[in-house]
Protein backbone atom coordinates (compact mmCIF):
# COMPACT_ATOMS: atom_id res chain seq x y z
CA UNK A 1 0.00 0.00 0.00
CA UNK A 2 1.39 3.41 -0.94
CA UNK A 3 0.94 6.01 1.75
CA UNK A 4 -0.50 9.38 0.72
CA UNK A 5 2.06 11.99 -0.30
CA UNK A 6 2.10 15.74 -0.60
CA UNK A 7 0.26 15.91 -3.90
CA UNK A 8 -2.35 13.61 -2.39
CA UNK A 9 -2.53 16.01 0.51
CA UNK A 10 -3.50 18.89 -1.75
CA UNK A 11 -6.08 16.80 -3.50
CA UNK A 12 -7.36 15.49 -0.23
CA UNK A 13 -7.77 19.03 1.11
CA UNK A 14 -10.04 19.73 -1.78
CA UNK A 15 -11.93 16.53 -1.13
CA UNK A 16 -12.15 17.38 2.55
CA UNK A 17 -13.53 20.82 1.77
CA UNK A 18 -16.25 19.31 -0.37
CA UNK A 19 -17.23 16.40 1.84
CA UNK A 20 -16.66 17.38 5.43
CA UNK A 21 -19.86 19.37 5.90
CA UNK A 22 -21.91 16.80 4.06
CA UNK A 23 -20.56 13.93 6.16
CA UNK A 24 -21.08 15.90 9.32
CA UNK A 25 -24.69 16.56 8.45
CA UNK A 26 -25.24 12.90 7.62
CA UNK A 27 -23.61 11.93 10.91
CA UNK A 28 -25.93 14.27 12.74
CA UNK A 29 -29.03 12.92 11.08
CA UNK A 30 -27.97 9.39 11.96
CA UNK A 31 -26.89 10.09 15.51
CA UNK A 32 -28.87 13.19 16.51
CA UNK A 33 -25.82 14.71 18.13
CA UNK A 34 -23.46 17.21 16.53
CA UNK A 35 -20.53 16.13 18.70
CA UNK A 36 -20.98 12.54 17.64
CA UNK A 37 -21.51 13.68 14.07
CA UNK A 38 -18.17 15.46 14.19
CA UNK A 39 -16.53 12.31 15.52
CA UNK A 40 -18.09 10.20 12.82
CA UNK A 41 -17.12 12.57 10.03
CA UNK A 42 -13.56 12.98 11.28
CA UNK A 43 -13.11 9.26 11.78
CA UNK A 44 -14.46 8.55 8.31
CA UNK A 45 -12.15 11.11 6.72
CA UNK A 46 -9.08 9.81 8.55
CA UNK A 47 -9.89 6.31 7.32
CA UNK A 48 -10.36 7.64 3.82
CA UNK A 49 -7.02 9.44 4.07
CA UNK A 50 -5.14 6.21 4.75
CA UNK A 51 -6.39 4.71 1.52
CA UNK A 52 -6.60 7.99 -0.40
CA UNK A 53 -4.28 6.96 -3.25
CA UNK A 54 -6.76 4.20 -4.02
CA UNK A 55 -9.97 6.03 -3.17
CA UNK A 56 -9.21 9.13 -5.23
CA UNK A 57 -9.36 7.00 -8.35
CA UNK A 58 -12.90 5.96 -7.60
CA UNK A 59 -15.68 7.57 -9.55
CA UNK A 60 -17.30 8.86 -6.37
CA UNK A 61 -14.81 9.11 -3.52
CA UNK A 62 -17.50 10.85 -1.49
CA UNK A 63 -19.69 7.77 -1.65
CA UNK A 64 -16.83 5.75 -0.23
CA UNK A 65 -16.50 8.18 2.68
CA UNK A 66 -20.23 8.00 3.27
CA UNK A 67 -20.04 4.23 3.37
CA UNK A 68 -17.23 4.39 5.94
CA UNK A 69 -19.28 6.79 8.07
CA UNK A 70 -22.41 4.69 7.91
CA UNK A 71 -20.48 1.52 8.75
CA UNK A 72 -18.78 3.25 11.63
CA UNK A 73 -22.11 4.41 12.94
CA UNK A 74 -23.51 0.90 12.64
CA UNK A 75 -20.62 -0.64 14.50
CA UNK A 76 -20.99 1.92 17.27
CA UNK A 77 -24.61 1.02 17.53
CA UNK A 78 -23.79 -2.64 17.57
CA UNK A 79 -21.26 -2.18 20.33
CA UNK A 80 -23.50 -0.25 22.62
CA UNK A 81 -27.06 -0.30 21.43
CA UNK A 82 -28.55 0.79 24.70
CA UNK A 83 -26.09 3.62 25.27
CA UNK A 84 -26.39 4.79 21.72
CA UNK A 85 -30.14 4.89 21.90
CA UNK A 86 -29.95 6.73 25.17
CA UNK A 87 -27.50 9.21 23.72
CA UNK A 88 -29.73 9.81 20.74
CA UNK A 89 -32.65 10.62 22.96
CA UNK A 90 -30.63 12.74 25.30
CA UNK A 91 -29.02 14.95 22.73
CA UNK A 92 -31.55 15.32 20.02
CA UNK A 93 -33.84 17.95 21.34
CA UNK A 94 -31.18 20.22 22.71
CA UNK A 95 -29.18 20.03 19.51
CA UNK A 96 -31.96 21.17 17.21
CA UNK A 97 -32.87 24.81 17.33
CA UNK A 98 -36.56 24.84 16.59
CA UNK A 99 -36.63 27.84 14.29
CA UNK A 100 -38.17 25.96 11.42
CA UNK A 101 -41.70 25.73 12.69
CA UNK A 102 -43.46 23.50 15.13
CA UNK A 103 -44.46 21.00 12.48
CA UNK A 104 -40.87 20.31 11.49
CA UNK A 105 -39.88 20.11 15.12
CA UNK A 106 -42.50 17.46 15.82
CA UNK A 107 -41.43 15.49 12.78
CA UNK A 108 -37.75 15.68 13.70
CA UNK A 109 -38.50 14.55 17.25
CA UNK A 110 -40.43 11.63 15.78
CA UNK A 111 -37.54 10.74 13.49
CA UNK A 112 -35.22 10.75 16.49
CA UNK A 113 -37.49 8.33 18.28
CA UNK A 114 -37.35 5.82 15.48
CA UNK A 115 -35.26 2.68 15.98
CA UNK A 116 -31.78 3.25 14.56
CA UNK A 117 -32.20 1.07 11.49
CA UNK A 118 -35.50 2.65 10.48
CA UNK A 119 -34.00 6.05 10.98
CA UNK A 120 -30.89 5.21 8.98
CA UNK A 121 -32.99 3.93 6.09
CA UNK A 122 -35.12 7.09 6.05
CA UNK A 123 -32.10 9.38 6.26
CA UNK A 124 -30.31 7.59 3.45
CA UNK A 125 -33.46 7.43 1.32
CA UNK A 126 -34.74 10.93 1.77
CA UNK A 127 -31.74 13.03 2.74
CA UNK A 128 -29.03 11.33 0.73
CA UNK A 129 -31.46 10.52 -2.07
CA UNK A 130 -30.33 6.91 -2.42
CA UNK A 131 -32.52 4.28 -3.99
CA UNK A 132 -33.74 1.38 -1.86
CA UNK A 133 -31.27 -0.91 -3.61
CA UNK A 134 -28.41 1.47 -2.82
CA UNK A 135 -29.49 1.70 0.79
CA UNK A 136 -29.63 -2.08 0.98
CA UNK A 137 -26.10 -2.36 -0.36
CA UNK A 138 -24.83 0.33 1.96
CA UNK A 139 -26.41 -1.14 5.08
CA UNK A 140 -25.78 -4.71 3.92
CA UNK A 141 -29.41 -5.59 4.36
CA UNK A 142 -31.73 -7.50 2.06
CA UNK A 143 -33.76 -5.24 -0.21
CA UNK A 144 -36.98 -6.51 1.35
CA UNK A 145 -35.78 -5.55 4.80
CA UNK A 146 -34.97 -2.04 3.64
CA UNK A 147 -38.41 -1.67 2.09
CA UNK A 148 -39.99 -2.95 5.25
CA UNK A 149 -37.93 -0.65 7.47
CA UNK A 150 -38.78 2.36 5.34
CA UNK A 151 -42.46 1.48 5.35
CA UNK A 152 -42.57 0.90 9.08
CA UNK A 153 -40.65 4.10 9.72
CA UNK A 154 -43.05 6.16 7.66
CA UNK A 155 -46.08 4.52 9.27
CA UNK A 156 -44.69 5.35 12.65
CA UNK A 157 -43.96 8.95 11.69
CA UNK A 158 -47.45 9.35 10.28
CA UNK A 159 -48.94 8.03 13.48
CA UNK A 160 -46.85 10.46 15.52
CA UNK A 161 -47.89 13.41 13.38
CA UNK A 162 -51.54 12.39 13.54
CA UNK A 163 -51.28 12.08 17.28
CA UNK A 164 -49.65 15.49 17.54
CA UNK A 165 -52.39 17.01 15.39
CA UNK A 166 -55.07 15.60 17.67
CA UNK A 167 -53.22 16.65 20.79
CA UNK A 168 -52.32 13.15 21.96
CA UNK A 169 -48.55 13.21 22.35
CA UNK A 170 -48.28 9.53 23.19
CA UNK A 171 -50.03 8.33 20.12
CA UNK A 172 -46.96 8.04 17.98
CA UNK A 173 -45.38 4.97 19.39
CA UNK A 174 -45.99 1.63 17.85
CA UNK B 1 -46.81 13.93 1.16
CA UNK B 2 -45.01 12.55 4.15
CA UNK B 3 -41.89 11.56 2.21
CA UNK B 4 -41.46 15.14 1.02
CA UNK B 5 -41.95 16.47 4.52
CA UNK B 6 -39.41 14.04 5.91
CA UNK B 7 -36.92 15.09 3.26
CA UNK B 8 -37.55 18.75 3.89
CA UNK B 9 -37.28 18.36 7.65
CA UNK B 10 -34.02 16.43 7.38
CA UNK B 11 -32.55 19.06 5.11
CA UNK B 12 -33.58 21.88 7.40
CA UNK B 13 -32.42 20.18 10.55
CA UNK B 14 -29.07 19.39 8.96
CA UNK B 15 -28.54 23.11 8.38
CA UNK B 16 -28.73 23.95 12.06
CA UNK B 17 -25.31 22.68 12.96
CA UNK B 18 -22.48 24.57 14.56
CA UNK B 19 -19.80 26.14 12.44
CA UNK B 20 -17.45 23.90 10.51
CA UNK B 21 -14.54 26.20 11.27
CA UNK B 22 -11.43 24.41 12.42
CA UNK B 23 -12.56 21.08 11.02
CA UNK B 24 -9.43 20.56 8.99
CA UNK B 25 -7.20 21.36 11.94
CA UNK B 26 -9.03 18.83 14.04
CA UNK B 27 -8.66 16.37 11.22
CA UNK B 28 -4.92 16.96 11.03
CA UNK B 29 -4.51 16.42 14.74
CA UNK B 30 -6.54 13.25 14.57
CA UNK B 31 -4.56 12.04 11.59
CA UNK B 32 -1.32 12.63 13.45
CA UNK B 33 -2.59 10.64 16.43
CA UNK B 34 -3.61 7.84 14.10
CA UNK B 35 -0.17 7.93 12.49
CA UNK B 36 1.50 7.65 15.87
CA UNK B 37 -0.68 4.70 16.77
CA UNK B 38 0.22 3.11 13.47
CA UNK B 39 3.90 3.80 14.09
CA UNK B 40 3.66 2.22 17.53
CA UNK B 41 1.83 -0.79 16.11
CA UNK B 42 4.43 -1.08 13.39
CA UNK B 43 7.15 -0.94 16.03
CA UNK B 44 5.52 -3.76 17.97
CA UNK B 45 5.17 -5.77 14.79
CA UNK B 46 8.81 -5.10 13.99
CA UNK B 47 9.88 -6.33 17.43
CA UNK B 48 7.84 -9.48 16.94
CA UNK B 49 9.33 -10.06 13.52
CA UNK B 50 12.87 -9.47 14.79
CA UNK B 51 12.22 -11.78 17.69
CA UNK B 52 11.06 -14.47 15.34
CA UNK B 53 14.07 -13.88 13.15
CA UNK B 54 16.39 -14.33 16.10
CA UNK B 55 14.57 -17.38 17.38
CA UNK B 56 14.29 -19.03 14.02
CA UNK B 57 17.32 -18.10 11.96
CA UNK B 58 16.44 -20.68 9.36
CA UNK B 59 13.53 -18.52 8.33
CA UNK B 60 15.91 -15.78 7.25
CA UNK B 61 18.88 -17.48 5.64
CA UNK B 62 20.60 -14.22 4.81
CA UNK B 63 20.83 -11.04 6.80
CA UNK B 64 18.89 -8.18 5.28
CA UNK B 65 19.13 -4.48 5.67
CA UNK B 66 16.09 -2.47 6.50
CA UNK B 67 13.97 -1.72 3.49
CA UNK B 68 13.26 1.88 2.64
CA UNK B 69 9.82 3.31 2.40
CA UNK B 70 10.56 5.86 -0.27
CA UNK B 71 13.23 6.22 -2.86
CA UNK B 72 14.59 9.62 -3.69
CA UNK B 73 15.13 10.87 -7.16
CA UNK B 74 18.56 11.61 -8.36
CA UNK B 75 19.61 15.02 -7.23
CA UNK B 76 21.92 16.78 -4.91
CA UNK B 77 24.47 19.50 -4.82
CA UNK B 78 23.27 22.99 -4.16
CA UNK B 79 20.48 23.04 -6.72
CA UNK B 80 18.01 25.82 -5.98
CA UNK B 81 14.38 24.85 -5.74
CA UNK B 82 11.94 27.68 -6.03
CA UNK B 83 8.24 28.24 -5.67
CA UNK B 84 7.71 31.77 -7.02
CA UNK B 85 4.00 31.87 -6.29
CA UNK B 86 4.67 30.91 -2.72
CA UNK B 87 7.55 33.34 -2.53
CA UNK B 88 10.46 31.14 -1.53
CA UNK B 89 13.58 29.54 -2.89
CA UNK B 90 15.72 26.99 -1.12
CA UNK B 91 19.03 25.27 -1.78
CA UNK B 92 18.95 21.53 -1.65
CA UNK B 93 20.84 20.60 1.53
CA UNK B 94 23.81 18.24 1.28
CA UNK B 95 22.76 14.68 1.87
CA UNK B 96 19.17 15.33 0.90
CA UNK B 97 17.25 14.70 -2.31
CA UNK B 98 13.98 15.89 -3.69
CA UNK B 99 11.17 13.50 -3.12
CA UNK B 100 10.15 13.30 -6.72
CA UNK B 101 8.43 11.41 -9.42
CA UNK B 102 10.34 8.18 -8.92
CA UNK B 103 8.85 7.73 -5.52
CA UNK B 104 5.38 8.18 -6.93
CA UNK B 105 4.67 10.90 -4.39
CA UNK B 106 4.51 14.00 -6.53
CA UNK B 107 6.44 15.88 -9.14
CA UNK B 108 8.49 18.43 -7.36
CA UNK B 109 8.95 20.49 -10.49
CA UNK B 110 5.25 20.92 -11.09
CA UNK B 111 4.48 24.62 -10.85
CA UNK B 112 1.00 23.86 -9.59
CA UNK B 113 2.38 22.18 -6.50
CA UNK B 114 3.43 24.75 -3.97
CA UNK B 115 5.24 22.38 -1.67
CA UNK B 116 8.81 21.16 -1.77
CA UNK B 117 9.49 17.78 -0.23
CA UNK B 118 12.94 16.51 0.57
CA UNK B 119 14.16 13.19 1.87
CA UNK B 120 17.42 12.37 3.62
CA UNK B 121 19.53 10.18 1.36
CA UNK B 122 21.11 7.90 3.91
CA UNK B 123 19.63 6.70 6.07
CA UNK B 124 16.34 7.48 4.40
CA UNK B 125 14.71 8.09 7.67
CA UNK B 126 13.77 11.76 7.58
CA UNK B 127 11.64 13.97 5.38
CA UNK B 128 11.26 17.71 5.13
CA UNK B 129 8.37 19.59 3.54
CA UNK B 130 8.40 23.31 2.88
CA UNK B 131 5.23 25.19 2.03
CA UNK B 132 3.36 28.35 2.89
CA UNK B 133 0.29 28.65 5.06
CA UNK B 134 -1.57 31.00 7.35
CA UNK B 135 -0.76 30.82 11.02
CA UNK B 136 -3.35 31.37 13.72
CA UNK B 137 -3.35 35.12 14.39
CA UNK B 138 -2.50 34.76 18.06
CA UNK B 139 0.94 33.43 17.11
CA UNK B 140 1.71 36.54 15.13
CA UNK B 141 2.10 38.35 18.41
CA UNK B 142 4.54 35.66 19.53
CA UNK B 143 6.41 36.28 16.32
CA UNK B 144 6.63 39.91 17.34
CA UNK B 145 4.21 40.99 14.61
CA UNK B 146 0.80 41.40 16.26
CA UNK B 147 -2.08 40.97 13.86
CA UNK B 148 -4.06 44.21 13.55
CA UNK B 149 -6.57 43.41 10.83
CA UNK B 150 -10.23 42.48 11.06
CA UNK B 151 -11.18 39.02 12.28
CA UNK B 152 -9.52 36.49 10.01
CA UNK B 153 -12.01 34.61 7.85
CA UNK B 154 -13.51 31.51 9.35
CA UNK B 155 -13.23 28.15 7.72
CA UNK B 156 -9.62 28.72 6.79
CA UNK B 157 -7.10 26.18 7.92
CA UNK B 158 -4.74 28.11 10.18
CA UNK B 159 -1.51 26.51 11.24
CA UNK B 160 -1.22 25.81 14.95
CA UNK B 161 2.16 24.98 16.47
CA UNK B 162 2.05 21.82 18.55
CA UNK B 163 4.58 20.54 21.04
CA UNK B 164 7.32 22.48 22.79
CA UNK B 165 7.36 25.92 21.20
CA UNK B 166 10.34 28.26 21.15
CA UNK B 167 11.23 31.22 18.98
CA UNK B 168 14.22 32.40 16.99
CA UNK B 169 15.28 34.89 14.37
CA UNK B 170 16.88 34.40 10.99
CA UNK B 171 19.99 36.33 9.96
CA UNK B 172 17.77 38.64 7.90
CA UNK B 173 15.69 39.42 10.97
CA UNK B 174 12.61 37.38 10.11
CA UNK B 175 11.29 35.81 13.31
CA UNK B 176 10.27 32.18 13.47
CA UNK B 177 8.65 29.73 15.84
CA UNK B 178 9.93 26.23 16.39
CA UNK B 179 7.64 23.47 17.71
CA UNK B 180 9.22 20.16 18.67
CA UNK B 181 7.40 16.90 19.27
CA UNK B 182 9.39 13.82 20.18
CA UNK B 183 7.73 10.45 19.96
CA UNK B 184 8.38 7.64 22.43
CA UNK B 185 9.62 5.39 19.64
CA UNK B 186 12.58 7.71 18.92
CA UNK B 187 11.02 9.55 16.01
CA UNK B 188 9.78 13.09 16.06
CA UNK B 189 8.49 16.15 14.28
CA UNK B 190 9.79 19.70 14.24
CA UNK B 191 7.75 22.48 12.70
CA UNK B 192 9.20 25.86 11.86
CA UNK B 193 6.93 28.80 11.13
CA UNK B 194 8.83 31.70 9.61
CA UNK B 195 7.12 35.08 9.26
CA UNK B 196 6.63 35.31 5.51
CA UNK B 197 3.91 37.88 4.79
CA UNK B 198 2.45 38.20 1.35
CA UNK B 199 3.27 41.53 -0.25
CA UNK B 200 0.54 42.78 -2.53
CA UNK B 201 1.23 44.90 -5.55
CA UNK B 202 -1.67 43.97 -7.68
CA UNK B 203 -2.89 47.38 -8.71
CA UNK B 204 -4.96 50.14 -7.15
CA UNK B 205 -8.26 48.24 -7.43
CA UNK B 206 -7.12 45.31 -5.35
CA UNK B 207 -6.43 45.71 -1.69
CA UNK B 208 -4.23 43.26 0.05
CA UNK B 209 -6.29 41.63 2.81
CA UNK B 210 -4.77 41.92 6.25
CA UNK B 211 -5.06 38.18 6.63
CA UNK B 212 -2.15 37.75 4.23
CA UNK B 213 0.04 39.17 6.97
CA UNK B 214 -0.51 35.82 8.66
CA UNK B 215 1.36 33.96 5.98
CA UNK B 216 4.28 31.92 7.24
CA UNK B 217 6.77 29.66 5.57
CA UNK B 218 6.16 26.29 7.14
CA UNK B 219 8.95 23.77 7.26
CA UNK B 220 8.08 20.44 8.75
CA UNK B 221 10.69 17.83 9.52
CA UNK B 222 9.72 14.23 10.31
CA UNK B 223 12.18 11.61 11.35
CA UNK B 224 11.99 8.02 12.46
CA UNK B 225 14.07 6.25 15.05
CA UNK B 226 16.53 5.23 12.33
CA UNK B 227 17.59 8.84 11.90
CA UNK B 228 20.04 10.87 13.97
CA UNK B 229 17.80 13.60 15.35
CA UNK B 230 20.60 16.11 15.94
CA UNK B 231 21.82 15.74 12.39
CA UNK B 232 18.48 16.07 10.65
CA UNK B 233 17.43 18.92 12.94
CA UNK B 234 20.64 20.74 12.09
CA UNK B 235 19.87 20.31 8.39
CA UNK B 236 16.39 21.72 8.91
CA UNK B 237 17.76 24.62 10.91
CA UNK B 238 20.17 25.41 8.08
CA UNK B 239 17.29 25.49 5.62
CA UNK B 240 15.31 27.75 7.93
CA UNK B 241 18.21 30.18 8.07
CA UNK B 242 19.01 30.13 4.38
CA UNK B 243 15.69 29.83 2.57
CA UNK B 244 15.30 32.95 0.46
CA UNK B 245 12.21 35.13 0.10
CA UNK B 246 11.40 35.88 -3.51
CA UNK B 247 8.54 37.38 -5.49
CA UNK B 248 5.54 38.20 -3.36
CA UNK B 249 7.49 37.66 -0.14
CA UNK B 250 9.96 40.45 -0.91
CA UNK B 251 9.52 44.06 0.10
CA UNK B 252 9.21 46.08 -2.15
CA UNK B 253 7.29 43.54 -4.09
CA UNK B 254 8.17 42.46 -7.59
CA UNK B 255 5.12 40.18 -7.56
CA UNK B 256 4.44 38.00 -10.53
CA UNK B 257 1.10 39.64 -11.27
CA UNK B 258 -1.93 37.45 -11.22
CA UNK B 259 -1.07 33.96 -12.24
CA UNK B 260 -3.80 31.72 -13.47
CA UNK B 261 -5.27 29.45 -10.87
CA UNK B 262 -4.17 25.83 -10.81
CA UNK B 263 -3.03 25.79 -14.42
CA UNK B 264 -6.36 27.42 -15.25
CA UNK B 265 -8.15 24.15 -15.44
CA UNK B 266 -11.78 24.48 -14.40
CA UNK B 267 -12.13 20.87 -13.37
CA UNK B 268 -9.43 21.53 -10.81
CA UNK B 269 -11.27 24.52 -9.48
CA UNK B 270 -14.89 23.60 -9.17
CA UNK B 271 -16.49 22.34 -6.04
CA UNK B 272 -19.92 21.17 -7.00
CA UNK B 273 -22.90 21.31 -4.75
CA UNK B 274 -26.34 20.21 -5.75
CA UNK B 275 -29.61 20.92 -4.04
CA UNK B 276 -33.00 19.61 -4.85
CA UNK B 277 -36.38 20.41 -3.42
CA UNK B 278 -38.23 23.49 -2.44
CA UNK B 279 -37.34 26.49 -0.39
CA UNK B 280 -34.01 25.11 0.64
CA UNK B 281 -31.78 27.74 2.09
CA UNK B 282 -28.23 27.77 0.94
CA UNK B 283 -26.31 26.53 3.97
CA UNK B 284 -23.43 28.91 3.22
CA UNK B 285 -25.24 32.17 2.75
CA UNK B 286 -28.54 31.30 4.38
CA UNK B 287 -30.16 33.55 1.82
CA UNK B 288 -31.08 31.55 -1.20
CA UNK B 289 -34.41 29.90 -1.89
CA UNK B 290 -35.17 27.34 -4.53
CA UNK B 291 -38.25 27.38 -6.65
CA UNK B 292 -40.53 24.43 -6.07
CA UNK B 293 -39.51 21.30 -7.89
CA UNK B 294 -36.22 22.60 -9.18
CA UNK B 295 -32.73 21.22 -9.16
CA UNK B 296 -30.02 23.67 -8.33
CA UNK B 297 -26.41 23.20 -9.23
CA UNK B 298 -23.81 25.47 -7.71
CA UNK B 299 -20.26 25.63 -8.88
CA UNK B 300 -18.02 27.12 -6.26
CA UNK B 301 -14.55 28.12 -7.23
CA UNK B 302 -11.62 27.32 -5.08
CA UNK B 303 -7.91 27.37 -5.32
CA UNK B 304 -5.29 26.10 -2.98
CA UNK B 305 -2.11 27.81 -3.98
CA UNK B 306 -2.30 30.57 -1.42
CA UNK B 307 -1.67 33.27 -3.97
CA UNK B 308 -3.81 35.73 -5.77
CA UNK B 309 -4.70 34.23 -9.07
CA UNK B 310 -7.11 34.94 -11.86
CA UNK B 311 -9.61 32.51 -13.22
CA UNK B 312 -11.30 33.20 -16.52
CA UNK B 313 -13.59 30.59 -17.86
CA UNK B 314 -16.92 29.73 -19.21
CA UNK B 315 -18.67 26.83 -17.62
CA UNK B 316 -21.87 25.43 -19.05
CA UNK B 317 -24.47 22.99 -17.86
CA UNK B 318 -25.79 20.48 -20.35
CA UNK B 319 -28.54 18.01 -19.56
CA UNK B 320 -27.80 14.78 -21.36
CA UNK B 321 -30.36 12.13 -22.18
CA UNK B 322 -28.17 9.18 -22.96
CA UNK B 323 -25.54 10.41 -25.37
CA UNK B 324 -27.51 13.33 -26.72
CA UNK B 325 -28.46 16.66 -25.22
CA UNK B 326 -31.93 16.51 -23.71
CA UNK B 327 -34.84 18.63 -24.91
CA UNK B 328 -34.48 21.32 -22.30
CA UNK B 329 -34.95 24.99 -23.03
CA UNK B 330 -31.71 26.77 -22.31
CA UNK B 331 -29.75 23.52 -22.40
CA UNK B 332 -26.04 24.29 -22.56
CA UNK B 333 -26.42 27.60 -20.77
CA UNK B 334 -22.96 28.92 -20.06
CA UNK B 335 -21.84 31.14 -17.23
CA UNK B 336 -18.83 33.39 -17.52
CA UNK B 337 -16.68 32.70 -14.54
CA UNK B 338 -14.13 35.40 -14.13
CA UNK B 339 -12.74 36.49 -10.87
CA UNK B 340 -9.65 37.05 -8.88
CA UNK B 341 -9.41 34.42 -6.22
CA UNK B 342 -7.41 34.45 -3.13
CA UNK B 343 -6.39 30.84 -2.96
CA UNK B 344 -6.49 29.40 0.49
CA UNK B 345 -5.56 26.13 2.02
CA UNK B 346 -9.06 26.03 3.27
CA UNK B 347 -12.59 25.06 2.69
CA UNK B 348 -13.88 28.57 2.27
CA UNK B 349 -11.72 30.48 -0.12
CA UNK B 350 -12.68 33.99 -1.04
CA UNK B 351 -14.17 33.05 -4.34
CA UNK B 352 -17.24 33.19 -6.42
CA UNK B 353 -19.84 30.79 -7.61
CA UNK B 354 -22.24 30.22 -10.44
CA UNK B 355 -25.57 28.51 -10.29
CA UNK B 356 -28.19 26.99 -12.54
CA UNK B 357 -31.74 25.80 -11.96
CA UNK B 358 -33.45 23.06 -13.89
CA UNK B 359 -37.20 22.57 -13.60
CA UNK B 360 -40.10 20.56 -14.98
CA UNK B 361 -38.59 17.47 -16.51
CA UNK B 362 -41.15 14.99 -17.85
CA UNK B 363 -38.77 12.79 -19.83
CA UNK B 364 -36.54 9.89 -18.93
CA UNK B 365 -35.48 9.72 -15.30
CA UNK B 366 -32.01 8.79 -16.42
CA UNK B 367 -31.36 12.26 -17.87
CA UNK B 368 -28.26 13.70 -16.25
CA UNK B 369 -26.90 17.24 -16.04
CA UNK B 370 -23.18 17.78 -16.55
CA UNK B 371 -20.79 20.65 -16.18
CA UNK B 372 -18.94 21.09 -19.43
CA UNK B 373 -16.17 23.28 -20.68
CA UNK B 374 -17.75 24.98 -23.70
CA UNK B 375 -14.45 26.41 -24.86
CA UNK B 376 -13.20 22.98 -25.78
CA UNK B 377 -14.43 21.37 -29.00
CA UNK B 378 -16.02 18.91 -28.69
CA UNK B 379 -17.28 20.12 -25.34
CA UNK B 380 -15.46 18.45 -22.51
CA UNK B 381 -17.52 17.02 -19.68
CA UNK B 382 -16.03 18.13 -16.40
CA UNK B 383 -18.25 16.75 -13.72
CA UNK B 384 -21.55 15.00 -13.42
CA UNK B 385 -24.05 16.91 -11.35
CA UNK B 386 -25.26 14.29 -8.98
CA UNK B 387 -28.96 14.72 -8.77
CA UNK B 388 -31.99 12.96 -10.10
CA UNK B 389 -33.99 15.08 -12.55
CA UNK B 390 -36.52 17.55 -11.21
CA UNK B 391 -40.14 16.41 -11.03
CA UNK B 392 -42.59 16.82 -13.89
CA UNK B 393 -44.72 19.82 -12.98
CA UNK B 394 -46.60 20.27 -16.22
CA UNK B 395 -46.00 18.14 -19.34
CA UNK B 396 -47.54 20.87 -21.53
CA UNK B 397 -44.71 23.20 -20.68
CA UNK B 398 -41.09 22.74 -21.64
CA UNK B 399 -38.38 21.74 -19.29
CA UNK B 400 -36.24 24.78 -18.54
CA UNK B 401 -32.66 25.39 -17.52
CA UNK B 402 -32.17 28.86 -16.08
CA UNK B 403 -29.51 30.84 -14.38
CA UNK B 404 -25.95 30.57 -15.44
CA UNK B 405 -25.15 33.74 -13.60
CA UNK B 406 -22.31 34.25 -11.23
CA UNK B 407 -22.20 35.93 -7.92
CA UNK B 408 -19.31 37.08 -5.78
Amino acid sequence: MRLPGVADDLQFREFFAGEYGRLRRLGFLLSGDWAQAEELAQEALVRVWWVWPRVRRLRHPGAYARRVLVNRHRSLLRRAVIEARHAVRTHTHEAYQPDQGEDAMVLWAAICDLPPRQRAVLVLRFYEGLTEAEVARLLRLPLGTVKSLAHRGLVRLRATLDAAATGNPRGGGS
Amino acid sequence: MLEERVKETLERVAETGPSEAGGYDRFLRRRRRAARTLTAATGVALVVVLGLAVAMPWILPTRRTATQVTAPTAGGGAAALSRPHQGFEVDLPDGWATLGADSGVHRVDSPSVGTISLVQKSPRAAEMTISTGLINSRYNAVLGRPYRGPSPPTGVRYLEPEGTVSSGRRPDGRPFLRAVQRHPDGGGVVDYYIWWPYRCALGPDLRCPAVLGLRVLHLQLHWTKLAQPAKVMAAAERVVRTVRPIGNAVDPAPVPGQPTCSANSPDRLGVVDTYRGRELRDPRTGAYALAKGSVEAMLRLADYNLVYCRVQHKIAVVVMDGDTPAAVRGNGLAAPVSDVLLGMVASQPLGSWANWQWTNWCGSRSATPWYVDPDVRPAKRLARITSSPPPCLDPRHPSVLQGGHTAP
